[in-house]
């Protein structure tokens, strides 16, 4: 188990390296350097730049310092906000980002799985239908749709924020958003799974045996049916992370979300860089604990490295 | 007759027993199955439409998708028009320019009132309606004062229409635009030509990445699935390095890397042109690939051990005709499926990154940037915004009816009644 | 009292699919004598688990038990209500099923599933309960145990006593180091070994009742003969009735005393071993026992099925749903369905050549055992 484990960190620090260095060459690939384009830099900031990326040096050498700064935890400037590091941007933007995020993962597991569950017990009914076509509207609909039309319906209503977090109503509209792809996905799944395996024959074992139609489903069925869910919840995480970019611009949110997609904007190269590696960091180690998750919940997942 | 029915039966009579059943090649049993269900036939029906909307709409549209209408911008499709004369019509529009329509919503000529020519005081304002040698045909005055002047308050109206001397509070009539069915934008372009040529050039971004992703993966995964061993590794490990995180990332990094580039400038834009298209196409293909590598590999390992592929090698068929002649036909299910997904996923993929400001230039169009654009006025003009949202919902939507249809059709396991 | 541990009337079950309804029994009737094992053989498709599944009130949406009585230990099952045969379930009756490999929650360490099953049914034995009851020292509560317990009103087993009852009964079908095996899950077992615990669980609350769905038939062949070895013990030790459905007349042979023999949902023929095997009287019969190969020599044997294929249950031949490939079928069989005659005190077949009327067959005895 430990030895699973072990092994499991250093195939992510090593797939972590990997991303760092490809996005470090594909940025310097860009003609002219990251830091010489277009806009002329102000005096200090360039000093500054060069100072902490040595950027006068050979590429291979730019890459090592990279990394050493990286190693420090420190991101360099900002470069169109020169009076700002990346990790204060980063700082400041996790906060927001984490909060929406997080009740939104709350949002989709603690809704999608019971409606999922329902929607299977109940297949074929027009709870069912109704379920599952909200369901498809959600998958297909794209959030940015759902937010500004959120946004639409929400200036008619008085007491609706229509962007920042300020009060606890306000983060309806950008957690429903946020949610909806992957909420509509859980519940989706939940279905499907849950009638594969209310099919398998260790539920008939279970009934022949007089367990109690409730336990057949919240204990055999359920169990079982939550493997593929769990096994989701890594392609959620990504799809969570970057759906925040868009609704933090619609709905006005100061998290790393919008300084990734206004770096993008305005080419922001260390930005750029810097919430790149951030998001690939954590999405490795989210992926990885929910491999740790699944081991659990599975028993035939063998934990031996 | 008692005798009779105990009589033996001869050979004959027995056999109409057995039902003969009529025997369907593979593409007839799943367009079979797929006919039986109602939502993919839809799915179908709805990709059809947005196919024809984008090719065949953009030939009958008199309008051109970068035409602007200088006079009519930011004109919704369907508006208040009030009667002020015999034959004369206008509309005021939300940015208080004033038009002349006709009774039928087709719109004719756009009243002067360039030299803010008003009194602050009274707020009054006057229109001109001027000739080709912009000589005065008509004078209207729009009185403002009902928002802001306390006498008036009462009254639930925010202007009224004054025309030789006669003061209209009331609207005539609601009408549907007759010269721009869905409207025009904030520099008066055509919406519906711009949303059919958006939709045009979405498409065009999801079948030209759907299919390079398509050879890709599928050369890419069979060849690891096919040789196996330590090429295998190396390859699948190559595609979980790129799976290792969200590869929208990576498709916003290489955007950046690339737009406004010298290889966008001299390579790209000269074979898809003008306004970063081909920039999007690129960046969709260098990681999309690797769902589709993933798939082959897991089809052609198990396939090739099944018996055919054995029999194959042991007569010394090659291996690259063995791939293409007897693996892929065989995986061709999972593999059209995950197409059919491709495309809804890429349409969404290029309207994510124009939202976040990656989209391609204008004057040309996408359903990323028309929405996106929508998305900054959706206040006050919000059809800007749901004409497309509703193009992209719908289009993703048959999309992905069509795909779990076939999903579903193309089931080896379902294959049975 | 009649001395028939289940007795099947008339059943009728059918799936009323989307495309029409399938008649997978169509009036079946036969039983099973107390502490005896009986037989159930026919080819697939033939409605011999929906007949026991219906029997275990276990058919699924959208089928539908139409007809038919099944009394067990006098008790219509068809009658009672849910939650009653929820307690009969795993209690009284108990079922294990064809593929052991699938048949066990793999989520779930054994364990986790024996105790579950005996604390849901088993209470614990009278004289534990008076000895309980014994201990208490408030009179009037002790009085009022007691007098529980003389209604049958016991405690069920708590976590320690079930674990060791699964224990035992993990040992008894022969699972080495039970108290160890006994903490881990489905996957780190071997087939025979899963379909031993499946036994052991069926069995851990004394069923009166075991009906096994070709328990042998995913099994390899040393191994099904162990598993066969060990039913023939539990009958022995435990007087369990059983029920075997099989398709393989020699796991018939070494196993029953009385066979069913189905055919398209309905019993063809039915006797004791020695009538089946030595003077079958049913046309299917005799042609099941031409499928078999002559050498009998411990190899797996499956059914080589009889030329034609069984008839679409959806659309079944009006008369004898064999006639279609039966090599004797007269103008009658495909009118009329032939009804079980009685040949011998034991022995019933349902074909026409039975009939008096009937042209005489070699092979085949007419209605009272007239030749
Ligand atoms: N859930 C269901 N829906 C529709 N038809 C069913 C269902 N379950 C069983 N049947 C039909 O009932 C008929 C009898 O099935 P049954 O399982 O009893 O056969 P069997 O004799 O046990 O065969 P086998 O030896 O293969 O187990 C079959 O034709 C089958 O198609
Ligand atoms: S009834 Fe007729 S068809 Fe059926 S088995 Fe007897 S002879 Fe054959
Ligand atoms: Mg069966």
């Amino acid at each position: 188990m430990y030895s699973y484990i072990g092994k499991k960190i250093i195939s992510s620090l090593i797939t972590l390296l990997i991303v760092i260095t490809v996005v470090f060459f594909m940025l310097r690939a860009i003609p002219g350097g990251p830091f010489t384009r277009e806009k002329p830099l102000p005096e200090a900031t360039r000093e500054r730049l060069e100072e902490a990326y040595g950027l006068n040096e050979p590429i291979i050498m730019q890459y090592f310092i990279y990394l050493g700064n990286l190693a420090q935890g420190d991101l360099g400037p900002s470069f169109n906000q020169p009076a700002y590091t990346v990790n204060e941007l980063l700082i400041e933007g996790i906060p927001q980002t984490a909060k929406i995020g997080g009740l939104a993962v709350i949002f989709i597991i603690s809704l999608g799985i019971p409606l999922g569950v329902i929607s299977a017990l109940k297949s074929n009914t027009s709870i069912d239908y109704g379920v599952m076509i909200i369901a498809t509207l959600g998958i297909t609909v794209p959030s940015f749709v759902i937010g500004t039309l959120f946004i639409l319906a929400a200036r008619d209503i008085s007491w609706m924020p229509v962007g920042g977090l300020d009060t606890p109503v306000a983060f309806i509209g950008p957690v429903v958003a946020l949610s909806g792809y992957s909420l509509s996905f859980v519940a989706r799944l939940t279905r499907s799974s849950m009638l594969e395996v209310l099919r398998q024959d260790y539920i008939r074992t279970a009934r022949a045996n007089g367990i109690s139609e409730f336990k057949v489903i919240f204990k055999h069925a359920l169990k079982n049916s939550l493997i593929p869910v769990t096994t989701y919840i890594g392609p959620m995480i990504a799809a969570l992370m970057t759906g925040s970019f868009v609704i933090e611009k619609i709905f006005v949110i100061n998290g790393i979300g919008k300084y990734f997609t206004e770096s993008v904007q305005a080419q922001d190269y260390t930005l750029v860089i810097g919430v790149t590696i951030f998001y690939a960091a954590f999405y490795i180690f989210m992926v990885f604990l929910v491999d740790i998750l699944y081991s659990v919940i599975d028993p035939r997942i063998k934990m031996e490295g | 007759m008692k005798k009779n029915r105990f009589d033996f039966l001869d050979s004959t009579q027995k056999l109409d027993k057995e039902q003969i059943r009529k025997s369907l090649t593979y593409w007839q049993d799943v367009w079979r199955r797929l006919r039986k269900n109602k939502l993919s036939i839809l799915g179908l029906i709805g990709v059809v439409v947005v196919l024809l909307f984008a090719t065949v709409g953009q030939l009958i549209n008199p309008h051109g998708y970068d035409v602007q209408n200088r006079d009519f911008k930011n004109v919704p499709p369907s508006f208040e028009i009030y009667k002020i004369d015999d034959d004369m019509y206008v509309y005021l529009t939300e940015m208080y320019l004033l038009i002349l329509v006709n009774e039928d919503g087709k719109l004719l000529d756009k009243f002067d009132s360039s030299h803010l020519d008003g009194d602050p005081i009274t707020k009054i304002y006057n229109y001109r309606l001027l000739n080709e040698a912009d000589e005065e045909i008509a004078l209207v005055e729009i009185d403002f004062s009902y928002s802001t002047d306390p006498l008036k308050a009462d009254e639930n109206i925010l202007y009224s229409i004054n025309y030789k001397g006669i003061e209209y509070k009331e609207t005539y009539d609601k009408v549907w635009n007759k010269s721009f069915l869905l409207g025009t934008d904030t520099v008066g372009r055509d919406l519906l030509s711009r949303v059919m040529y958006g939709t045009g050039i979405s498409l065009t971004i999801a079948f030209v990445a759907a299919f390079i992703n398509f050879f890709v993966g599928v050369l890419y995964g069979s060849f690891a699935g096919f040789f196996g061993g330590r090429t295998d590794n190396i390859m699948m490990r190559i595609v979980d390095i790129i799976n290792s995180i969200p590869l929208l990332l990576y498709v916003i990094l290489l955007m950046v890397v690339i737009k406004d580039s010298s290889f966008e400038a001299y390579v790209l834009d000269p074979i898809f042109g003008a306004g970063g298209l081909g920039t999007i196409i690129v960046a969709l293909i260098s990681v999309y690939w690797v769902g589709m590598a993933r798939l082959v590999r897991g089809q052609v390992l198990s396939l090739k051990e099944q018996e055919y592929v054995l029999a194959a090698r042991t007569i010394g068929v090659s291996n690259f005709k063995i791939v293409t002649k007897h693996l892929i036909p065989n995986a061709l299910g999972p593999i059209i499926v995950t197409m059919t997904m491709m495309i809804p996923a890429a349409v969404f993929t290029e309207a994510f990154l124009s939202f976040i400001g990656l989209g391609i230039s204008a004057p040309r169009s996408s359903l990323g940037t028309l929405t996106s654009a929508g998305a900054e006025i959706m206040q006050t003009y919000a059809y800007q915004l749901l004409v497309p949202a509703f193009v992209i919902a719908f289009m993703m939507l048959s999309f992905n009816f069509l795909g779990d249809g076939l999903r579903d059709a193309l089931d080896p396991r379902l294959r049975k009644g | 009292m009649n001395n028939n541990m289940l007795e099947i009337k008339n059943l009728e079950t059918s799936f009323f699919t989307h495309l029409g309804e399938v008649k997978a029994v169509r009036n079946i009737s036969y039983d099973l004598k107390k502490g005896g094992i009986l037989g159930v053989v026919g080819e697939s498709g033939s409605g011999k688990s929906v007949t026991l599944l219906s029997v275990m009130r276990l058919i699924e949406e959208p089928g539908k038990i139409k007809n038919g009585e099944i009394f067990f230990d006098g008790v219509d099952l068809t009658k009672i209500s849910d939650s009653e045969i929820q307690d009969i379930r795993g209690s009284e009756i108990s079922m294990i099923f064809q593929d052991p490999m699938t048949s066990i929650n793999p989520v779930f360490t054994i364990q986790n599933q024996m105790v579950e099953v005996i604390r849901r049914h088993m209470r614990i034995s009278k004289e534990l309960a008076i000895e309980e009851a014994n201990d208490i020292n408030n009179i009037n509560k002790r009085e009022k145990v007691l007098e529980d317990i003389e209604k049958g009103l016991r405690r069920k087993l708590n976590k320690q006593e079930a674990l060791k009852r699964a224990i035992d009964y993990l040992g008894l079908v022969g699972i080495p180091e039970p108290e160890i095996r006994i903490k881990q899950y489905p996957h780190q077992f071997s087939g025979g070994m899963r379909q031993r615990v499946l036994i052991a669980m069926a069995l851990s609350c004394e069923p009166k009742l075991l009906i096994a769905d070709e328990p042998t038939t995913a099994l390899d062949v040393t191994i099904q003969a162990q598993i066969l070895d060990l039913l023939k013990k539990i009958q022995k030790e435990l007087g369990t009735s059983i029920v075997f459905i099989t398709h393989d007349l020699g796991v018939i042979a070494e196993l029953c005393e009385n066979v069913v023999v189905m055919y398209g949902g309905m019993v063809m023929e039915k006797g004791t071993v020695n009538e089946i095997f030595y003077s079958p009287q049913h046309p299917y019969t005799q042609g099941l026992h031409q499928s078999i190969p002559k050498n009998i020599t411990g190899k797996k044997e499956r059914l080589i099925p009889i030329e034609g294929s069984p008839p679409d249950l959806m659309d079944p031949p009006k008369g004898c749903p064999f006639s279609p490939r039966c090599k004797h079928a007269m103008q009658i069989c495909i009118e009329e369905a032939a009804p079980l005659t009685k040949i011998t005190e034991s022995q019933y077949s349902a074909c026409w050549l039975q009939d008096k009327n009937a042209p005489n067959v070699e092979g085949f005895t007419k209605s009272g055992g007239v030749k």
